[in-house]
């Protein structure tokens, strides 16, 4: 796809040297030519060509350019888009149709963004590799035989491979950020309560967000701007008011302040990826930022306080799956209690069975109290230390991932060893704080991704931080062999 | 931790999941690592009573509304009569 970002697109566009139909048959071209080996789509959408074509006569009678004209968009297949499949990469969705489009998307596609096809993830979101899908594999285009991450994982291929310009996915303990860590792009998830999660198949609902991939935080910010607001249809969306992102852009850093938490550095971080997140600091420092060690004290028992919350929230989330209401329905005859079990049964996969259990273990009489309700009280601390280290710098910079990708297969034997890959993205969910991953460099020949964290509802400060970074080094700019 | 099969077939009851034996087997060796991994979580004092979290919901006005698509929910039924959706005898 010769065109790399959305002003790109847009300057095209305006020039006439190519229209939206255009954009999209070559988007189309890419994944019929490029998918087969990578496994990113699900499937496309064939009405999508119909729906550049209502584009370019619009612009031809001479409307405006919206934000998103001309932008072809991956999304991820755990998000509804009306009277379409909808799946969560699970076999228990099969033949389910969604009945309304997620608001999300649905402001996505009313700024001229062409939705071409849904992406691969882990089954329900459940995992950091993609391996988990009932479906297909996804590869890495970086290196075929290593993960793309997950749970986004095919949402960041799309973008990556240069099959869409953008993709939005949703991040739960790091399935954006993770993903964008490994594939070379940017990968934002916003505040809780900034995108409103209508129509995202629920995972864990006090700690789903949906997000931006793309290759320039200007993108992320782009698609970000349009998602982001009130919606009725979510009560856990926030009245706040988003701020205009555009003017972030363009702040330098000079005087900002920014911290290394020295809990995400150290045991069970790959030295090339410290070596990474050193050299960016050093680039900071460069651009006039104070950087500074701070610390959050209880940031490494952040994981396992997720990995209570979470498979307790999904597990009350996925009991609405009893071959009743959704999809897949295995009826024997065997009376209701044998349509719910059966349907479950065969229906979920390995990892979403484990966490469920989980969850009602956490949830159960005798332990809740032990587990649940003690986690939600280390949720509360984490906040209270995130909120205090906030008021010393503005911006947070760590690793996003303890390592680069890990190769196919490696960790699927032992569920454990797939839940660490999270160790660093986990406390942004818990804490509901915005958290971004941008191209930091690469450890060998794979992409290492450095996050930026800021406080609760300062995403300005994010995109500031790392329009600036993206100003002064070119690692988004590289793109994997072909 | 020790999670008995019992346990791991009870669990398995209050999910309603139909678990093979191979299923049970992989899960009362797994759980149990899942759980003493979490639970180390029990060492950490914690000095907050509240727990979290300051999720302000803002409700909407009580007004009556259209719901949602009624057909395109009624044409997934696996079974129907008319505009119900047909399930089996929940006592029986």
């Amino acid at each position: 796809m010769s065109y790399r970002t959305i002003s790109d697109v847009h300057r095209a566009l305006q020039q006439k040297e190519v229209s939206v139909v255009e954009l999209v048959q070559a988007s189309l071209a890419a994944i019929a030519a490029r998918d087969p080996q990578l496994g990113a789509f699900l499937r496309t959408r064939p009405q999508v060509l119909d729906e550049a074509v209502a584009v370019d006569k619009r612009l031809v009678a001479g409307a405006p350019l919206r934000p998103l004209d001309g932008v072809t968009l991956a999304v991820k297949d755990n998000l509804n888009l009306v009277g379409e499949e909808v799946t969560a990469a699970s076999k228990i969705l099969e033949r389910y149709r969604a009945i309304a489009t997620a608001t999300a998307v649905a402001r996505l596609q009313a700024q001229g963004a062409l939705v071409v096809g849904k992406t691969n993830l882990d089954e329900f979101a459940m995992g950091a590799s993609t391996e988990n899908s009932a479906y297909q594999t996804t590869k890495n285009p970086w290196n075929t035989v290593v993960v793309p991450g997950g749970s986004s994982g095919g949402s960041a291929v799309a973008v990556a491979s240069g099959q869409s310009l953008v993709a939005v996915g949703s991040d739960t303990g790091g399935s954006i950020r993770q993903p964008a860590s490994f594939t070379n792009l940017v990968g934002f998830k916003p505040t809780y309560g900034r995108v409103s999660r209508s129509g995202l198949i629920a995972l864990a609902s006090s700690l789903d967000q949906i997000g931006p991939f793309a290759r320039t935080v200007e993108d992320a910010a782009a698609v970000y701007q349009v998602m982001a607001g009130r919606d009725e249809n979510d009560a856990t969306s926030s009245n706040r008011a988003v701020d205009d992102i555009a003017a972030a852009l363009n702040q330098p850093v000079k005087n900002m302040r920014l911290g290394l938490p020295r809990e995400f550095f150290g045991p069970g971080v790959d030295p090339g990826v410290t070596a990474v997140v050193e050299q960016a600091a050093d680039v900071y420092r460069r651009l006039g930022a104070t950087v500074c060690e701070v610390s959050i004290p209880h940031a490494r028992d952040a994981l396992a306080t997720y990995y209570i919350i979470q498979p307790a929230e999904a597990s009350s989330n996925l009991a609405r799956y009893d071959g009743i209401r959704y999809g897949r329905s295995v009826r024997d005859g065997q009376g209701l209690s044998g349509i719910y079990r059966q349907t479950r049964d065969a229906g979920f996969g390995a990892e979403v069975k484990r966490r469920i259990m989980i969850g009602t273990f956490v949830l159960s009489a005798g332990y809740v109290d032990a587990f649940y309700y003690h986690a939600n009280r280390v949720r509360a601390m984490l906040r209270e230390e995130f909120d205090r280290v906030f008021d010393q710098v503005d911006v947070l910079l760590t690793p996003t991932s303890p390592t680069v990708a890990f190769p196919l297969g490696a960790r699927t034997t032992d569920p454990l060893t797939m839940y660490l890959a999270d160790l660093l993205t986990v406390p942004a969910n818990l804490a509901n704080i915005p958290a971004m991953s941008i191209p930091g460099g690469f450890a060998g020949d794979l992409p290492v991704g450095i996050q930026l964290m800021a406080r609760t509802w300062d995403e300005a400060a994010i995109f500031r931080a790392g329009a600036a970074f993206q100003r002064a080094t070119d690692w988004h700019t590289k793109s994997p062999p072909t | 931790m020790n999670i008995t099969r019992a346990q791991t077939e009870q669990l398995a009851g209050l999910v309603r999941l139909e678990l093979t034996a191979t299923e049970i087997d992989q899960l009362v060796e797994q759980l149990p690592k899942i759980v003493d991994y979490v639970a180390q979580l029990q060492r950490v004092e914690t000095t907050t009573v509240a727990e979290a979290l300051p999720l302000t919901e803002q409700l909407r006005a009580d007004t009556v509304k259209p719901s949602a698509a009624t057909d395109a929910i009624l044409a997934q039924a696996p079974d129907r009569t008319d505009r119900l959706w047909k399930v089996d005898a929940v006592f029986s």
